[in-house]
């Protein structure tokens, strides 16, 4: 394997967490609730994802527990921005701090201060026949663990439901002008809370992919702030999935190469490279908000009789 | 064109004999202490169009709202085609052919014509294209064209506004709700939405036309409603009525006086006669309060808006200012306001230079501001009625105390308030945002005035506002006026002015090109200027 093929290939593993985490978060985001619990739900779902690979013995069961329990989240901060028309904002940090403190909590309980740190099998690599013997496009792109596979069928599908579909059209109605879906008979509410729960989800198996792929064990700070990147990463893309892929692959990048400058001789200190993610994304943030299209209500709640808004 | 059809059957109280494709009875909702609806009911008759009309806050559109599920009514029965039914959300109404067009225009402007006309139907057969076909055919049938792949944002308000009766036509809405649909359109749009009603009618759909417009629903409608606080008083003919007779029903108590002011309000008499019956107001030899020369301010978008404008208003007099809008009269409001920066020139009031100070140096120089857009400039709407009506005064010594503000006496002066301009509020404690328009307009008026302002600039202070809360404004500005206040009233409202100016300019791509003393007001000229024809020209 070439260097290039190498650091590509790791360039697509390292998108995934992000790919994952954004199209969540875009998912709730296009109908309004504007999550702000990612990193939060992406540790809790890298430890429930562990624990419970660890015990069953199974990553599948993993993960689909580690969705499951995202789900949750989803649906508390779907549930309380909707029925409850609580401030998205405050109620998805009380998310955050309750999944980041529930994920370290369930780890020590279950898994004790014993001294020997727990190992789990990470995520085998799954060649796809045929496409996999295409020279270079073939190691990057086709010989990969399930999930690199998944979060490009979760990208390339949202797109075709949410731009394709009557349905789509419906859902981002909800995040663009609720009063309008509302008028015309579309279930704000519940269009809501299901995209918040779905989002919820990703975002969780987002975290368990770390455990299952890089580490193989669970550490509190596994995450490393790939769910604060998310949001950036969301408004980056500008909401759109085909532009966060492209956002992911970008962020993904500058982690691999930031960790090549770490072990390998390159002439920049690592430092500064381990900078750079942090530094583009604040440039991202600033030029981004200036052409990126925002979901007009997002992050704003919906009340059909309140005469305030 | 568009006035009213022959007579149907049955007298104007009852409807006409046959189907009845509405009826509501005993309807009554309350928003916290305000009874909005009271025990109010109403009847449609297939195949008209039927105007429902009233004052701000007289019920019509919460009663529609009801109607298309958007309110829960305490009480009340809605039957269609006479079965009696539950309106729980809008997909109910819907599904029952009822469709309704919002005074705010329910798009998402990102969205094409097709895509906002769709939106909701998911499951309906075909794709977007089968959609186009069917609305271009709709476009056609009812006379409502517009491109149904054009993107929404791209289109005349117009244009918008015809997408939106689309969107209740395409539902194949029998029972069609109008709320206030010509506010935003042209006098020729208003003719061609008049004849796309009648052909929609004319296939047995009925129309409810919301208004407080009484010449158009003169026009278009064959019977009419009029509704006051919150129920249905009466019901007419169409043939039955003239508009002297509509407007007494919407004002009540007011109806005895049937004055110019209400005449005029109503657009019913034409410029100029109204201010010849208008006693003249001696303002000759009073000082000049507010002095504005070479004034230069930029719009929004840092272009030029007012280039060198002169004006001088004395003590005691109105000086309107006329023009079409978009001629810098959004932009003079708010630099006479103080809420613009000045990019050169100079503003004094009483002497006092005020061109770059701090807008709080404006304030206490007696400079009070009724902004157009009362919502969004003119109150704070999640702030309570007590909070708006100290905002502005928040460092005057009056409300006080150990250097702290001294909320016992801004309560009380927020109730002794609320009570002398009449602000219909559940409380001094609710949100202002839930007060009507015409109580909104109080509420800035009332803290306006508190304050007893040397200058008073208003821009646009009756638009949307009822007969009432038109007489009421007027009636401040004239209170004001005998005070020795200077006022501006900008205003694009001919008979408004007409009535109240002792003096109009009129203005023009940012500059005054002419000036007219009482008494020489003539629509015509004052027209020709306002559309840019100089006098020396």
């Amino acid at each position: 394997m070439t260097e290039f093929e190498t650091l590509a290939q790791l360039t697509v593993i390292a998108t995934v967490p992000y790919l994952l985490a954004s199209l969540g978060t875009m998912l709730g985001g296009l109908a309004g609730v504007f999550s702000v619990s990612q990193e939060g739900v992406m540790v809790l779902g890298a430890s429930v994802g562990f624990l419970v690979s660890y015990g069953v013995g199974s990553n599948t069961v993993g993960i689909l527990c580690a969705a499951g329990v995202g789900a949750v989240f989803g649906l508390v901060l779907g549930w309380a921005t909707t029925s409850l028309r609580l401030d998205q904002f405050v109620i998805g940090l009380a998310l955050f701090f309750a999944a980041t403190g529930l994920a370290g909590l369930l780890f020590r309980v279950v898994v004790g201060q014993s001294g020997a740190q727990p190992l789990i099998e990470t995520l085998p690599r799954l060649e796809i026949p045929l496409l996999s013997e295409i020279p270079v496009l073939g190691t990057v792109l086709f010989s990969n663990n399930l999930l690199v596979y998944f979060a490009a069928l979760v990208a390339v599908g949202l797109y075709f439901f949410l731009y394709r579909t009557r349905a789509g059209l419906d859902l981002r109605a909800v995040g663009e002008n609720p009063k309008a879906a509302d008028s015309l008979g579309i279930p704000v509410a519940r269009t809501r809370i299901w995209t918040a729960t779905a989002g919820g989800a990703l975002m969780a198996v987002a975290g368990a992919y770390l455990p299952m792929v890089y580490t193989g064990t669970f550490t509190e700070g596994i995450v490393g702030g790939r769910g604060w990147l998310a949001i950036a990463l969301t408004f980056f893309g500008g909401w759109r999935p085909q532009f966060i892929a492209a956002g992911a692959l970008f962020f993904a990048a500058m982690d691999v190469i930031a960790l090549r400058a770490e072990v390998g001789n390159v002439a920049i200190p690592s430092q500064v490279l381990l900078v750079v993610p942090y530094v583009a994304t604040l440039l991202v943030m600033i030029f981004a908000f200036r052409w990126a299209r925002v979901p007009a209500f997002l992050g704003r709640n919906y009340d059909r009789e309140s005469r305030t808004a | 064109m568009t006035t009213a059809e022959q007579p149907r059957a049955g007298d104007g109280a009852s409807a006409p004999a046959g189907r009845v494709p509405l009826s509501m009875s005993g309807v009554t909702k309350s928003f916290g202490a305000v009874k909005a609806l009271v025990d109010a009911d109403f009847e449609l008759a297939a195949g008209e169009v039927h105007g429902l009309v009233g004052g701000n806050g007289a019920g019509k559109t919460t009663l529609m709202n009801v109607l298309y599920g958007l309110y829960r009514p305490d009480a009340g029965t809605i039957r269609v085609d006479g079965q009696e039914v539950h309106v729980r959300s809008p997909r109910d109404a819907i599904g029952l052919g009822i469709g309704m067009v919002h005074q705010h225009l329910l798009q998402v402007p990102a969205y094409t014509v097709v895509e906002n006309v769709v939106v909701g139907t998911s499951g309906g057969s075909g794709g977007l294209r089968g959609a186009s076909r069917r609305i271009a055919e709709l476009s056609d049938r009812f006379g409502l064209s517009v491109d149904p792949r054009a993107r929404t944002d791209r289109l005349s308000v117009g244009a918008r506004q015809r997408v939106e009766i689309l969107k209740v036509l395409y539902r194949g809405a029998r029972i069609v709700v109008l709320d206030e649909p010509t506010t935003n359109l042209t006098p020729q749009e208003v003719d061609a939405l008049f004849a796309s009603l009648r052909e929609i009618v004319a296939e047995g759909t009925s129309v409810v036309f919301i208004s407080h417009k009484v010449r158009e629903v003169l026009a278009i409608c064959d019977r009419i409603s009029v509704m006051r606080d919150g129920r249905r008083l009466t019901t007419v003919r169409r043939e039955e009525t003239d508009a002297a007779g509509v407007a007494g029903l919407m004002v009540g108590e007011l109806a005895a006086e049937q004055s110019t002011e209400v005449a005029a309000a109503l657009g019913l008499t034409p410029v100029g006669a109204a201010a010849s019956d208008a006693p003249e107001h001696p303002v000759a030899g009073s000082a000049v309060r507010l002095t504005v020369s070479g004034l230069e301010v930029d719009n929004d978008h840092g272009v030029p808006a007012l280039d060198g404008l002169e004006i001088a208003v004395r003590s005691g007099e109105v000086l309107g200012v006329a023009g079409v809008a978009g001629n810098g009269q959004v932009e003079l409001a708010e630099a006479l306001a103080g809420v613009r920066p000045v990019r050169s020139g100079s503003v004094t009031v009483d002497g006092t230079e005020l061109a770059g100070r701090p807008t709080q140096r404006w304030l206490s120089a007696g400079v009070a501001y009724v902004p157009e857009d009362r919502h969004r400039d003119g109150i704070l709407g999640a702030a309570s009625v007590t909070d708006n009506l100290l905002l502005g005064s928040q460092r005057s010594s009056a409300f006080r105390r150990a250097g702290l503000i001294d909320w016992r006496g801004v309560r009380e002066h927020a109730r002794r308030t609320i009570d002398r301009y009449s602000i219909r509020t559940p409380g001094p404690d609710a949100p202002a945002a839930n007060l009507s328009g015409g109580n909104i307009q109080r509420l800035v008026l009332a803290r306006a005035f508190e304050r007893e302002p040397s200058v008073l600039v208003l821009q646009n202070p009756t638009r949307g506002l009822d007969l009432r809360s038109t007489r009421f404004v007027y009636d401040r500005v004239e209170e004001a006026r005998d005070r020795g206040c200077a006022v501006v009233l900008i205003s694009e409202d001919l008979d408004e002015l007409s009535l109240l100016a002792d003096r109009m300019v009129v203005l023009y791509s940012g500059q005054v090109v002419g000036e007219r003393a009482r008494g020489d007001f003539d629509a015509y000229a004052l027209g020709r200027l306002m559309a840019g024809v100089r006098e020396d020209a």
